[in-house]
């Protein structure tokens, strides 16, 4: 068995841990409406993903479910938000696409608008608050690193969007909080997915879902200029690459553009 | 036994819970698989499921742990992902398999130390026995295989490259005029081979292969050692990476070591703070070289 086995290995490993955090949160929530999406949306998404790695399938989803749920999902536009929305879309959950409109401009590799058109996914765009705008001028101001709290800011406004709209699931593109942490109810009905890290999806396999063929660039607008402007958030860049790429979301080749971009920023 | 390892369980999930709430941090859930304590070295080893649950375990700074530490009354206090044990075992075990493949008469204790291995946590070593010789390839990332070679009982003798000279401190060693890293294995290989030894250990990339009749083991990667392992063999932390390019002089290409960093990663036997560091203190190094 080469290293490509022990990847295999790794992803059936997670998946084995998602599936017991469903089924423990299954437990919890019997015959309630969170118990009702795990059955309907989530766990047929695992089924998928479970089948599709015996048979080697790549990219094919098979399981059409018309889970009769009001599922969100995330997308920036970047690679793994899209292959999110792709994989839940063909998973029968019938999607809703929420994006939100940051103040810095998105640098987004895939065009959200084109892809939904194309897969019949109606597109929600919310736009961006007063705490953005602070965040962008305190974040030059200061000099820190960006990414977690614009995260929580972001993950803060959608929770409130999903709340209101009375949605049951909402799906993010993170593929780091795998196993046990790839799923939560939070509050209300509403049960957050980390997709990706729920199916033990890699950024080869996101490109391969989104048919995306080009050249990724690590981070968005604001990132890059908080690069220039205040060196030293380069490493915590850095590290989060590594972070990636250790818990084997990323491969080697893509780790090594990255950490070389963000170096000569 | 069972049930004293559920209670300690119990207690660290709700000692971690409870100091993770004293942080501000919200509630997550952490899947412990098991513990074990090894009485020996007073050192308590849990095991989690994967890395997000090692993560929320060790907390912001290592915080958690610490405060986890002070509770449990233990010396020392190691987090491991069951996940990385899994793959650390099946490497291992295809290892043993690459062993077998040789002829090699002194390879036996090898393949011990790497059954042994199988059962890490905690950590055996075989009874040292006497044996033959094994050459060792003197370079910083390799000073712990040397231990482990020594402990485990073979004769050892250092082959230095000819074209590469002990520094005054003994530790690392520097060649002139610069080269790329492992250029210097090819000459160490025929200095091996010259006097008849057929057993070298090496930091390779591949953990067995053989060079006509000398098999080289790189025992670090055999035995699937992390960055942690090799700093608890040493008993003290092993040189970083930065250090070889400082050594090595200007000549030697960044890329090179970036490219061993990340491979180093990306296998599990780095982690990514530890190749940060290394990442940045190569940096650094590459400027002080430039203003020299």
């Amino acid at each position: 068995m080469g290293l490509q086995g022990v990847d295999k290995l790794v992803k059936k490993h997670r998946l084995a841990l998602a599936t017991k955090t469903v089924h423990n949160l299954l437990e919890t929530h019997k015959e309630t409406r969170i118990g009702e999406t795990l059955e309907n949306c989530v766990i047929p998404m695992l089924e998928w993903r479970l089948a599709s790695l015996d048979k080697e399938q790549g990219d094919t989803i098979g399981v059409e479910t018309g889970c009769g749920k009001k599922v969100l999902v995330a997308c920036s536009g970047g690679v793994d938000s899209t292959a999110s929305l792709i994989v839940a879309c063909k998973a029968g959950l019938n999607p809703v696409a929420i994006t939100l409109k940051l103040p810095w401009g998105g640098n987004s590799p895939v065009n959200l608008e084109k892809l939904c058109k194309e897969f019949g996914i109606p597109l929600e765009t919310l736009g961006y608050t007063e705490k953005h705008l602070e965040l962008f001028e305190d974040v030059q101001q200061r000099g820190y690193h960006p990414c977690g709290r614009c995260h929580s800011l972001l993950v803060e406004e959608l929770y409130s969007y999903a709340h209101n709209v009375g949605a049951d699931l909402i799906g993010f593109g993170n593929m780091l909080p795998t196993g046990t942490h790839s799923i939560r109810v939070v509050g209300g009905n509403l049960v957050h997915v980390n997709i990706p890290a729920l199916l033990a999806l890699d950024k080869c396999e996101a490109l391969a879902i989104t048919g995306f063929t080009g050249r990724l660039d690590y981070g968005c607008n604001l990132l890059r200029v908080i690069h220039q402007k205040h060196r030293r958030t380069r490493w915590v860049s850095i590290q989060r690459v590594f972070r990636e790429l250790r818990a084997g979301c990323i491969d080697a080749k893509m780790a090594e553009q990255f950490i070389w971009d963000i170096l000569s920023a | 036994m069972k049930q004293e390892t559920d209670l300690r369980k119990q207690k660290i999930l709700r000692l971690a819970e409870e100091t993770r709430k004293k942080l501000g941090m919200r509630y997550t859930p952490i899947e412990i698989v098991k513990t074990i304590h090894d009485k020996e070295k007073d050192r308590l080893y849990i095991i989690v499921g994967d890395r997000p649950d090692k993560t929320a375990l060790i907390g912001p700074g290592g915080l958690v742990a610490a405060k986890l530490k002070e509770n449990l009354g233990v010396k020392t206090l190691t987090v491991v992902s069951k996940l990385d044990l899994v793959v650390k075992r099946r490497m291992i075990k295809e290892h043993i398999k690459l062993l077998s493949k040789t002829d090699q008469p002194n390879v036996e204790p090898l393949k011990k130390l790497c059954r042994l291995e199988l059962f890490y946590p905690p950590r055996r070593v075989p009874q040292p026995e006497k044996l033959g010789q094994i050459f060792v390839h003197h370079c910083p990332n390799n000073l712990a295989s040397e231990k482990l070679a020594k402990t485990l009982g073979y004769k050892t003798t250092g082959v230095i490259s000819p074209e590469t000279e002990l520094n005054q401190d003994g530790s690392i060693y520097t060649r002139k005029p610069p080269i790329t890293c492992g250029e210097c294995f090819t000459s160490v290989v025929c200095s091996v081979k010259k006097v008849g030894g057929n057993l070298l250990l090496a930091n390779t990339r591949n953990p067995v292969f053989s060079v006509e009749d000398l098999l080289v083991v790189n025992l670090a990667k055999l035995l699937w050692l992390t960055r942690e392992d090799l700093h608890e063999i040493l008993g003290r932390e092993p040189p970083p990476c930065w250090a070889r390019r400082a050594s090595l002089g200007m000549g030697v290409g960044t890329h090179l070591f970036v490219r061993h960093i990340i491979e180093d990663v990306s296998l599990g036997l780095l982690e990514p703070n530890q190749a940060t560091r290394e990442i940045y203190g190569l940096t650094r190094c590459g400027q002080a070289c430039k203003k020299a």
